[in-house]
C-alpha cells in the first residue's frame, strides 16, 4: 500500500510523458520523415514534385564541395575539442584549486560569453580580425610586425584556424561549468591525500581529477561534436563560407543549397547525409570512449 | 477536494488541448492557378463590382523597412510610391510584413515552397526561377507594357508571359575615382585601358593606398563590377547570349572564358589585400576619405558618397565616373540587372475584386513615378524618363552619361538558374584567392551549368 502511494502507475506515468513526446514526436520525427521524404525528389516548390529515386544522393556523394564542407566540420571538431574541453579543464582545474579568490565570479564571467548570440559573437571576432581597423592588426603593427598582417579571414590557408578561435571563446564557459560541476562530486580526501604524498597540481589533475570525470568528458565531447557539425551562425557573420568554399561547413552548403538554390531535394538529402555523419561520429565517439563492458568511462 | 487521479486526468487533458490548438491551422482553400475553381475569399463577382468601391486588403512582404528607407534612395522612393496609391485608393488596405534584405527572400523562398506566398509578390531571379513553371504567378501581359520598360520586362518573363515588373534597375562597373589623386598620378581622366590602369598603380603603392579598392565579401561583387563587363568583352555578347540560350554553342569551358578569368586575375595587384572579405559599404566610405584611387561598383555608389558629404566636405565634386576600362581598348558594355521585382500570387484570380485592386497597383507602381523619384536623386529607375540634371551632382551627371553612351547588356548569366550564378560567384571567389585555376573554375561552373540543361 505504502508504495501505491509514492510509486504512480504506468497508465498515470504514460500519461504525464504524453504531452512532451508529442512535442517531441512533431518538432523532430516528422521533420526527419519528411526530410528522408523529399530527399528523394526534385523540387523548389509543393507543386512541383519530381520522384528522382536516389540520384540527389549520387549527387551527394560526387559534389566535392560536400567534401571540403564535412572536411571543414571535422577540423572544427578537433580543433575545438582541444581549444574548448582542454582550456576549459585547465580553467576547471585552477578554479577548484583552494587558493583561488572570488571563484564564483570568475565562473560567472568565463560563462558570460555562452549568452552572447553567435551572430553577435561572429561580427564582434570578424571586426577583431579586420586588416586595416582590426584590434589585432593594431596591436602586431604597434609592435612592429606589420608583416604578420594578413586577411585572417579572406585567406583560405588561415580563415578556419581564425573561425575557430571565437567558437573556442564562446563555449569554454559552458563545458567549464559541466566540469567543475563534475569535479565537486570528487572527495577532497583524495586531494589531500595526495598533497601528503607530494603531488603537484598537474599531477593532481592528470592522475585523479581527470579518471574520476571521464564520464562527464564524454558527454562534453559528444555535445562538442554535435555542435561543431551544426554550427552555422558564426561561419555566416564572420565568413559566409568564403572565400570560395574554404569555411564552408555541412550547414551552410546545405542552407545555400536549399534557399539560395532553391534546391530543396537536394537540400533534404544534404541534411540526412549530415544527420547520418553526425550520428556515426557520435556512436564512434561512444565506442572509442567505452570500456570493455560497454560502458562509458 | 479533487482526488489525485482526477487531478491527474484534468491535467494531461489540459495539456493535449493545448498542444492541439498549438498545431491546428487555419484551413485553406488551394488554388492551383488561373484555372482553378476553388474561392478564395468571398464571393467570386462577375466583374460587375466596381473594385474602388469596396473595401480590399492586400498582403505584401518587401524588404523596405522605415530604417532602410532614411538612407536607401530605392526604399524610399518605392515607400513613396506605395504610399501615394494608399492614398490615391483609401478603400485599399495594405498589410506590409517589411524585413531586412537578407530575411525577405529566405521568407519568401519558404513561402513559395509551401505555395503560400501573399498577394503581392517580392520577386527576385531565386524566387522567380522558383515559382515561374508552376501557376503560382499571375500572368499579367495584357495589363503592362513591355515597350515602357528598359528590360522590356524580361527579367521576370516566362514563355512568353509577364509576371512581373521591376521594382529597381541598377546598373553596374561604373568607375568612381577620386579626380585630386588620379590628376597627381598625371591623368587627367581615368584610364582607358587597364594597361594604363596597371601603369598607375605605381603611384598608389607609393602612396600606401589601394589603386582600386574592391570588397567582395558579397561575392556578387566580382562578378557586377569587373567580370560581366572583362566576358562581354573577350567572349562577345553572341556568346553570352549563346550560353544563355543553352543551344551548346557556348560553354563555360570555352577558351575565350578561360582567358577573361585569366585576364581578370592579372588586375589584383590593384586591389587592397583584404578584398576577398572587405565589405562594399567600407570600401565606399575609404573612397570618400581618400584613402582609395578609385571604387568599382553600381548607381547607388553617388547616393554614398553625397552621404559623406557631411563627413568630407567637398567629396563628391572631387569624386568623377568614369567607364570601365578594357583590355583591348574598345568600347566596354555597362551592365545591368533588375535585382527586385513584384508580381501577383496567382490565387487572386479566384477574387476578382482583390484582383483588379492588385492589377491596379502594379500598373502604379510600373508607372513612371518611381524612375522620377528616382532621378530626382541621381539614380536609376526601370522605366526611362527625363532627368532633370541641373541639381545634380557632376559625379551623377558623368554616371547617366556612361550609362546612356554605351550599349546597357543584362549579366552573362542572366537566363540561367540561380544555381549556375552562384557557382559564378563561389567558383570567382575561389580564383581570386588563389585556391583553384581558371581551368578549375571554369570546370566546376560547367558543372552547375550542364546540371540546369534540360
Amino acid at each position: 500500500m505504502l508504495n501505491n502511494r509514492f510509486q504512480p502507475s504506468k497508465l498515470v506515468m504514460a500519461a504525464y510523458l504524453v504531452p512532451s513526446f508529442l512535442v517531441y514526436f512533431a518538432m523532430l520525427i516528422v521533420p526527419l520523415i519528411m526530410a528522408i521524404t523529399f530527399s528523394f525528389f526534385k523540387f523548389s516548390n509543393i507543386n512541383n514534385l519530381t520522384f528522382v529515386g536516389l540520384e540527389n544522393y549520387k549527387t551527394l556523394f560526387a559534389d566535392k564541395y560536400v567534401w571540403i564542407s564535412l572536411k571543414n566540420n571535422f577540423f572544427l571538431i578537433v580543433v575545438c575539442m582541444i581549444g574548448q574541453i582542454g582550456i576549459a579543464f585547465i580553467l576547471a582545474n585552477i578554479l577548484n584549486s583552494r587558493l583561488i579568490r572570488f571563484a564564483s565570479f570568475h565562473r560567472t564571467v568565463m560563462y558570460f560569453p555562452v549568452t552572447l548570440s553567435a551572430v553577435v559573437v561572429g561580427y564582434i571576432w570578424s571586426m577583431v580580425f579586420d586588416y586595416n581597423y582590426g584590434i589585432l592588426a593594431y596591436v602586431l603593427r604597434s609592435l612592429g610586425y606589420k608583416e604578420a598582417v594578413k586577411p585572417w579571414l579572406g585567406q583560405a590557408d588561415t580563415v578556419m584556424l581564425f573561425v575557430c578561435i571565437p567558437l573556442i571563446w564562446q563555449y569554454i564557459g559552458f563545458h567549464l561549468v559541466i566540469i567543475l560541476s563534475a569535479m565537486t562530486s570528487i572527495d577532497k580526501s583524495i586531494y589531500e591525500m595526495a598533497e601528503i604524498d607530494g603531488a603537484t597540481g598537474f599531477r593532481k589533475a592528470v592522475f585523479i581529477t581527470f579518471p574520476m570525470i571521464k564520464n562527464t568528458l564524454s558527454v562534453c565531447i559528444m555535445l562538442c561534436i554535435s555542435a561543431n557539425m551544426k554550427v552555422f551562425d558564426h561561419i555566416i557573420a564572420m565568413t559566409n563560407g568564403g572565400p570560395g568554399f574554404s569555411s564552408s561547413v555541412l550547414a551552410v552548403y546545405t542552407y545555400k543549397k536549399s534557399f539560395s538554390e532553391m534546391n530543396l531535394g537536394y537540400g533534404s538529402a544534404l541534411s540526412v547525409g549530415f544527420f547520418v555523419v553526425t550520428s556515426a561520429i557520435i556512436a564512434l565517439s561512444r565506442i572509442l570512449l567505452s570500456n570493455k563492458k560497454g560502458e562509458i568511462t | 477536494m479533487i482526488k489525485p487521479r482526477k487531478m491527474t486526468v484534468l491535467v494531461i487533458m489540459l495539456c493535449l488541448l493545448l498542444v492541439a490548438a498549438a498545431c491546428s491551422t487555419s484551413k485553406k482553400t488551394g488554388s492551383q492557378g488561373s484555372n482553378s475553381s476553388v474561392q478564395e475569399t468571398g464571393e467570386t463577382t462577375s466583374g460587375t463590382k466596381d473594385w474602388t468601391k469596396e473595401n480590399v486588403t492586400l498582403t505584401v512582404i518587401h524588404e523596405h523597412t522605415a530604417e532602410v528607407a532614411q538612407t536607401v534612395a530605392s526604399s524610399r522612393m518605392y515607400l513613396r510610391v506605395q504610399n501615394e496609391f494608399l492614398d490615391a485608393y483609401p478603400n485599399v488596405n495594405m498589410e506590409v510584413t517589411a524585413l531586412g534584405s537578407s530575411e525577405v527572400f529566405e521568407r519568401l523562398t519558404v513561402l513559395a515552397a509551401s505555395n503560400e506566398l501573399p498577394d503581392i509578390v517580392y520577386l527576385n531571379k531565386v524566387v522567380f526561377d522558383a515559382v515561374k513553371k508552376d501557376n503560382m504567378l499571375l500572368d499579367i501581359s495584357d495589363y503592362v507594357d513591355r515597350n515602357f520598360f528598359r528590360d522590356n520586362l524580361n527579367t521576370f518573363s516566362y514563355n512568353g508571359s509577364v509576371y512581373g515588373i521591376p521594382t529597381k534597375y541598377t546598373t553596374y562597373n561604373y568607375v568612381y575615382y577620386n579626380s585630386k589623386l588620379w590628376k597627381e598620378a598625371g591623368y587627367e581622366e581615368f584610364p582607358k585601358t587597364w594597361d594604363e590602369v596597371l601603369e598607375a598603380n605605381e603611384f598608389f603603392k607609393n602612396k600606401g593606398i589601394p589603386c582600386i579598392i574592391f570588397a567582395n565579401k558579397l561575392p556578387f561583387f566580382s562578378m557586377t563590377s569587373y567580370f560581366n563587363a572583362i566576358v562581354h568583352e573577350i567572349c562577345g555578347s553572341d556568346w553570352v547570349d549563346s550560353l544563355n540560350s543553352m543551344d551548346g554553342n557556348a560553354n563555360f569551358t570555352d577558351a575565350c572564358f578561360v582567358e577573361a578569368l585569366e585576364k581578370f586575375k592579372t588586375l589584383r595587384p590593384l586591389w587592397n589585400p583584404d578584398f576577398i572579405s572587405a565589405d562594399d559599404q567600407w570600401a565606399v566610405a575609404e573612397l570618400a576619405k581618400g584613402n582609395a584611387g578609385a571604387h568599382i561598383s553600381g548607381s547607388w555608389v553617388a547616393g554614398s558618397i553625397i552621404s559623406h558629404e557631411s563627413v568630407n566636405p567637398g567629396i563628391s565634386d572631387i569624386i568623377r565616373v568614369a567607364k570601365v576600362p578594357t583590355f583591348s581598348g574598345k568600347e566596354p558594355t555597362v551592365d545591368y540587372a533588375v535585382p527586385q521585382g513584384i508580381g501577383l500570387n496567382a490565387k487572386l484570380a479566384n477574387d476578382e475584386i482583390k484582383k483588379q485592386a492588385a492589377i491596379a497597383f502594379i500598373q502604379w507602381m510600373g508607372s513612371d513615378r518611381y524612375s522620377k523619384y528616382m532621378a530626382e536623386v541621381g539614380e536609376m529607375g526601370p522605366v526611362e524618363v527625363k532627368v532633370d540634371q541641373s541639381g545634380l551632382k557632376q559625379m551623377q551627371k558623368d554616371m547617366f552619361e556612361v550609362m546612356n553612351s554605351h550599349k546597357n547588356v543584362p549579366h552573362f548569366v542572366y537566363r540561367l538558374h540561380a544555381s549556375v550564378e552562384n557557382s559564378v560567384q563561389s567558383s570567382l571567389s575561389s580564383f581570386l584567392s588563389g585556391t583553384i585555376s581558371a581551368e578549375e573554375c571554369a570546370a566546376d561552373i560547367q558543372r552547375a551549368y550542364e546540371a540546369q540543361k534540360p
